[in-house]
């Protein structure tokens, strides 16, 4: 007795003080990047759910609902309601108005750049939920430690990466372990939880899309083994149609719910069921023969009527097909050919193999013993848990991104299979030598020995050394254990090293050494956008590549022309085209678009290489698919199909506002010729004239560069003639001079 | 004998002279002075100007006086910051009050008063209620609108100089007036490129002002620089010393003289305003701490930049860039304990910055994100923690705790245009009293709500426009807090954390379930 409480409550004390324990070392491993750094939003979508939760904020819900963003997308706009999830920014805005109204002066963008961990505490605790169904609480608590650290989910959850997928880890945990409760139950209250929690994915996040079509997929399933049951009816029934009615209640989903191909399969599988509880009904009611017949045609009449209506309404367009998106998750290549602006995406490329080594490390390969494990007891559950790992596994195969879905299962079956092993070898009760465990493990009768009141039935099972003489001496299970102690260090200390290095820099702040070893930060970006922001006029419209569309809008408050919503492939294609062309053709675009200033990102000076030029392949590709005939990819290379940017540059390299834009006074810098640093280039000597746009801003490292636009000449020359005429008119008098 | 002279004067102030050309007509401030002698010397050398008359006075009164009429025309009355009247000997400030006047009641054109003047400026409303002007002999037609005052509509603001005791007559007082102005220098040309040289034009009166006839002055000019491009030398009495420019001996001059004084010189330094600072003070006496937080929106004021910003020319003019126009580096003077200081804007932590202790201070130097140039703005907020002790004092014959803390903490050279400073006293302070050794335009008293507050802490808002370094001067803040209100934070937070543990406590000793209850009570 400790504490005075019996061994239950002093179990549910330790599981409260453990969760507690890894709830804060979930958050704390994410807070890594607010350490170096600051507490400051990363990356360049959490910039604009940022901005909308700030206009949320400011304003009300229903205002946000029927916000117009006219300051991006110019001219067309942003219809925002409409087109964004909204479980992020409502969540964070619950969150400061709650503690607004308990006199919580807490700043908007503390909520927003700690939500993310905040939440990872919850999916630790949903994960333990989760697997304390599949297996028990211990192989539970040992699934939250995983989740809590594991890079995969890290990776899109540190402090300041305030993204949709912050949040819709947990959800996608909870909602799923509420489905195994209420299957389990087969209660409808859980059926209904599922829903509500669904709907709360559905608001958060696009990848809920993966639950519409899980959940079916495990009925199904269980439908084919046989195992129908009126659980899985109430289960399933009471989580559909209340979760499709409430989805259909975000915008952006709408009537998406029931009409595209995305849904059809839950959809299907509902009808399904009714069919088999109606079958299930009669067959109770008729013997055995009659029903037999029945059944069959009944089976085969109600497939074919539900195939052909799907296809008829598909054709009829009442049903909307796949859209490329969903093609590109299943061929590969399907992107890269029609779609360049989501291949263009590095998060959408499919998933190089040591990346599941670097994101899960020895769970991986924890993964399948697991899943083997799950397939010895195969109960409803353990369907459920191996279709998700399936299922995920092909998709965080196929792109980078989907590695997070992937996550969470991986912790869970490591977590069933380690417990496995822990159960095995930590049995204090049992003295029994290394031969008597080989056979016990043999007998297949390893997955009673969890259960503390079956330990006789195990015992029963090796008696045979029990009866020898008994010798106590190096118990050699310690070998294993020390093993896999070893292992879960090492797993330890590679997720924190991984969290340390590779996730947690904000990006839009590069860290630097000193040569003193003190650490320097370079702060371009911020430079500009403040510039920009402090410096410019307000309606000012800025053109740039969509990347740094959002971090425009968020950080210098200007208007953008196109940024990463990309809900528009010509806009993008329009400043894909400006880019790529010579100044003139660029002219008349940006003078059509109103742009006052256009900013280009170049890393040439300190070598950094997520700049534009190294970009501008995919500019010239987007171009290309809306322009094919004005703006051509081979142009751009040299006559031997390389892409270069020293004196063999292609002349429509050269003449495009990309590289000048990028290269202006660069050799200057140099008193000659400037070396590109990123790409280890010497480049042409001829200094480049600009002669509709002027600088405006640069930043100290040259990363972030900012151009005029310039107004039309006032003599009604074009602007071209009139430079020439400004240099002539110089070079002439120099001239005299000599 | 007061109220005699409130009446004259503003008598004088509804019909409006203009100095320019009254300079040869009769004034309305009593005539109950000469100034013997009068000293002038305005310094050109920072962005301000500071101007310091001394003056030598004797009243020609057959009764003794104790006021003493200061006149500043209007167009720099707006620009006047900060006014301070000493006697020479004593060093003993003597208080000054504007003298008030209500536009409304200026005397319409046909009063009998403007007949009585014929040949000299007067102003009036017309039937749109804006202000014309004129000379009063030829007025026909509205000739300006109230905006235009500045060259031939002037008007004169009255200082009223309270000495501390009464002058008898014929009995002499020397005392000096310090004024300092804000926005008078124009930069000219009004732009520059990235490294080209600043020139400011000031314009002025080479006579000092007064309401009175004065016997001997001289008027003295300190510039930054020897470089100066042109000034005024109407009368041939203007020595020229390197840095220094003499204007007079002037002998015999009438009461609000003027002669146009135009000096065109080089002024190689930021010209910077902050358009808007907030000072943000907050008291703990739980944590004995005093939490400063400063917001400043900044301008450089000086000449524009031409163009727009080379980053090649600005790595390759290095060796230039001190004396380049432009703002690199700000630097403030913060107290000597300091601690926590961070320095952030709209977007977040800036990382240029650096603390130096020294004996008495630290010295807190920081970069802004970009190079200042002219036209351009900057916004960010710096914040520290001092310990309470250094501020705070407890008074214990009165049973007060007094605040004692310089109003403002700002860049010497700079302008300050309109200045905020919130003080937050801790939860349950009362009997709150301020003093400040100047005037304020606004002071509020509301409540402040923060971290488990329950009724709110005591806030105290000043507001101030046109500030400058002068201002610097400690204010008092003094109220009483009892001791029992420390023990209202460690309750209120010991409350919201038991909540939790009431809230569970209460929850698992419900029953939810409908039915029969599965639950095993244990």
């Amino acid at each position: 007795m400790v504490l005075g409480l019996d061994a239950q409550n002093q179990a549910a004390l330790l599981k409260v003080v453990i969760l507690g324990l890894i709830s804060f070392v979930a958050i704390a491993s994410r807070l890594f990047s607010i350490i170096r750094f600051e507490s400051v939003i990363h990356e360049f979508d959490p910039w604009f759910n940022y901005r909308a939760t700030k206009y949320l904020v400011s304003t009300s819900f229903y205002d946000f609902w029927n916000w117009f963003d006219e300051r991006s997308w110019y001219p067309l706009g942003r219809v925002v309601g409409g087109t964004v999830f909204p479980g992020l920014m409502v969540t964070s805005a619950t969150i400061y108005n709650i503690l607004h109204a308990l006199n919580f002066p807490v700043d908007i963008r503390n909520i927003c750049v700690l939500l993310a961990p905040a939440f990872s505490a919850l999916t630790a605790i949903s994960a333990y939920l989760f697997t304390a169904e599949i297996k028990d609480s211990s192989a539970g608590l040992l699934a939250a430690a995983f989740i809590g650290i594991a890079p995969g989910y890290i990776s899109r959850s540190v402090a300041g990466s305030y993204d949709n997928e912050g949040i819709a880890i947990f959800l996608l945990m909870f909602t799923f372990y509420l489905w195994i409760k209420g299957l389990k139950e087969g209660s409808a209250f859980y059926g209904a939880l599922t829903a509500l929690f669904y709907f709360y994915m559905v608001a958060a996040w696009g990848g809920y899309v993966f639950i519409i079509n899980l959940i079916p997929l495990h009925a199904f399933v269980l439908i084919l083994m046989g195992r129908f049951s009126s659980r899985l009816y109430v289960a399933y029934s009471s989580f559909y149609v209340l979760g499709t009615l409430m989805s259909m209640q975000i915008p952006f989903v709408g009537f998406q719910a029931t009409r595209t191909s995305e849904h059809m399969a839950a959809m299907g599988i509902f009808f399904l069921l009714q069919i088999i509880a109606f079958v299930e009904l009669v067959r109770s009611h008729l013997a055995s023969k009659q029903f037999q017949i029945l059944f069959k045609s009944f089976i085969v009449l109600s497939f074919i009527i539900m195939f052909s209506a799907l296809v008829l309404l598909t054709l009829g367009g009442y049903i909307a097909p796949w859209t490329g998106r969903f093609y590109s998750l299943w061929d590969t290549g399907y992107a890269k050919k029609y779609i360049p602006i989501i291949a263009s995406v590095s998060e959408h490329q499919p998933t190089a193999w040591p990346s599941f080594f670097f994101d899960l490390e020895m769970l991986i390969f924890l993964f399948p013993a697991g899943i083997y494990l799950c397939f010895r007891e195969l109960r409803d559950e353990h369907v459920f848990v191996i279709l998700y790992g399936i299922t995920s596994s092909y998709f965080a195969g196929v792109m980078v991104r989907l590695m997070l879905t992937l996550t969470p299962i991986v912790c869970v079956t490591a977590a069933v299979a380690v417990s496995h092993i822990l159960d095995l070898y930590l049995d204090a009760n049992s003295l029994e030598t290394e031969e008597s465990i080989d056979k016990s493990e043999s007998s297949n009768k390893v997955k009673h020995s969890e259960k503390p009141g079956t330990k006789k039935v195990k015992e029963g099972g090796s008696r045979s050394s029990s009866n020898q003489p008994k010798i106590k001496g190096f118990d050699t299970r310690i070998i294993v254990l020390l093993n896999f102690f070893f292992f879960l260090v090492v797993f330890v200390w590679h997720c924190t090293w991984v969290t340390s290095n590779a996730y947690s820099s904000p990006s839009i702040v590069l860290a630097s050494r000193n040569n003193d070893g003190t650490s320097f930060i370079i702060d371009d970006f911020r430079e500009a956008y403040y510039w920009l922001r402090k410096n410019t006029d307000y309606n000012s419209r800025v053109m740039s590549w969509w990347d740094y569309g959002y971090q425009i809008a968020g950080m210098a408050d200007r208007t953008t022309l196109v940024d990463n919503n990309t809900w528009n492939n010509t806009h993008i294609a329009t400043v894909g085209k400006a880019m790529a062309s010579s100044e003139e053709v660029a002219y008349q675009i940006m003078r059509r678009h109103d742009v006052n200033y256009v900013l280009v990102i170049f890393g040439g000076l300190l070598g950094y290489s997520g700049d534009d030029i190294n970009k501008f392949l995919w500019m010239i590709r987007i171009a290309e698919g809306v322009y094919p005939d004005e703006v051509k990819e081979e142009n751009y290379f040299t006559s031997r199909g390389e892409y270069r940017v020293d004196d063999e540059a292609s002349p429509t390299m050269r003449n495009s506002i990309m590289y000048k834009l990028s290269y202006h006074n660069y050799n200057q810098l140099f008193n000659g010729q400037g070396i590109d640093r990123v790409r280890n280039a010497r480049l042409p000597s001829e200094t480049i004239q600009l002669s509709t746009l002027e600088e405006a801003y640069t930043t100290e490292n040259w990363i972030v560069r900012i151009y005029k636009v310039k107004d039309l000449d006032n003599l009604g020359r074009d602007l071209e003639q009139a430079t020439a005429f400004n240099l002539g008119k110089k070079t002439r008098r120099t001239k005299k001079k000599k | 004998m007061r109220s005699f002279c409130r009446l004259l004067a503003i008598l004088v102030l509804t019909i409006s002279l203009a100095y320019k050309t009254l300079a040869t007509n009769v004034t309305f401030v009593p005539q109950h002075w000469r100034n013997t002698n009068m000293l002038r010397t305005i310094d050109l050398t920072s962005s301000i100007v500071r101007e310091t008359t001394s003056v030598a006075a004797q009243n020609i009164h057959n009764e003794s006086i104790g006021e003493y009429y200061f006149p500043i025309p209007e167009q720099w009355d707006n620009h006047l910051s900060y006014i301070e009247v000493r006697e020479r000997k004593t060093k003993q400030t003597f208080e000054v009050e504007k003298v008030k006047i209500n536009p409304l009641k200026w005397v319409p054109y046909s009063n009998q008063l403007s007949r009585q003047f014929d040949d000299m400026f007067v102003m009036q409303r017309n039937e749109k209620n804006e202000i014309i002007c004129g000379s009063s002999k030829k007025f026909k037609l509205p000739l300006l609108h109230s905006n235009d005052t500045t060259s031939t509509c002037s008007r004169i603001r009255y200082y009223k100089i309270f000495f501390n005791r009464r002058l008898d007559p014929q009995e002499q007082i020397k005392f000096t007036i310090t004024t300092a102005f804000t926005h008078m220098l124009i930069p000219y040309p009004k732009e520059i490129t990235q490294t080209g040289r600043q020139q400011l034009l000031f314009q002025g009166n080479q006579y000092g002002n007064s309401a009175y006839q004065t016997d001997q002055q001289k008027t003295n000019v300190k510039l930054p620089s020897a470089d100066i491009i042109s000034y005024s030398q109407t009368k041939g009495n203007v020595i020229r010393n390197q840095k220094n420019l003499d204007y007079g001996r002037f002998n015999e001059t009438k009461p609000n003289s003027y002669e146009e004084l135009r000096i065109h010189y080089e002024f190689q330094q930021n010209m910077l305003t902050v358009t808007g600072l907030r000072r943000d003070l907050e008291i703990s006496h739980w944590g004995g701490n005093l939490a400063v937080e400063e917001h400043f929106n900044l301008t450089h004021d000086g000449a524009r930049l031409k163009g727009h910003f080379s980053r090649l020319d600005y790595h390759k003019t290095v060796y230039i860039h001190h004396e380049t126009i432009m703002t690199r580096e700000l630097t403030l003077s913060l107290p000597i304990h300091v601690s926590d200081v961070y320095y952030r804007d709209e977007i977040g932590n800036v990382s240029t910055s650096n603390l130096r202790y020294e004996q008495d201070k630290t010295i807190f130097d920081f970069k802004p994100r970009y190079p200042l140039f002219g036209g351009w703005n900057y916004t960010w907020y710096y914040g520290y923690n001092v310990p309470l002790g250094d501020f705070v004092r407890y008074h214990y014959e009165s049973g007060r705790y007094i605040l004692n803390i310089p109003f403002v903490n700002v860049f010497p050279q700079a302008i300050h245009d309109k200045v905020q400073v919130r003080i937050i006293l801790p939860e349950g302070a009362s009997d709150v009293k301020v003093e400040t050794p100047f005037v304020i335009d606004k002071e509020t008293h509301g409540v402040h709500k923060t971290y488990l507050d329950t009724i709110g802490r005591y806030l105290i808002v000043l507001e101030k426009s046109n500030v400058v370094n002068d201002h610097s001067k400690n204010i008092q803040i003094s109220y009483t807090y009892s001791s029992l209100e420390l023990l209202r934070k460690p309750l209120s937070v010991s409350l919201f954390l038991l909540g939790p543990f009431l809230l569970s406590m209460i929850y698992s000793r419900i029953e939810f379930s409908i039915g029969k209850s599965k639950r095993k009570t244990s």
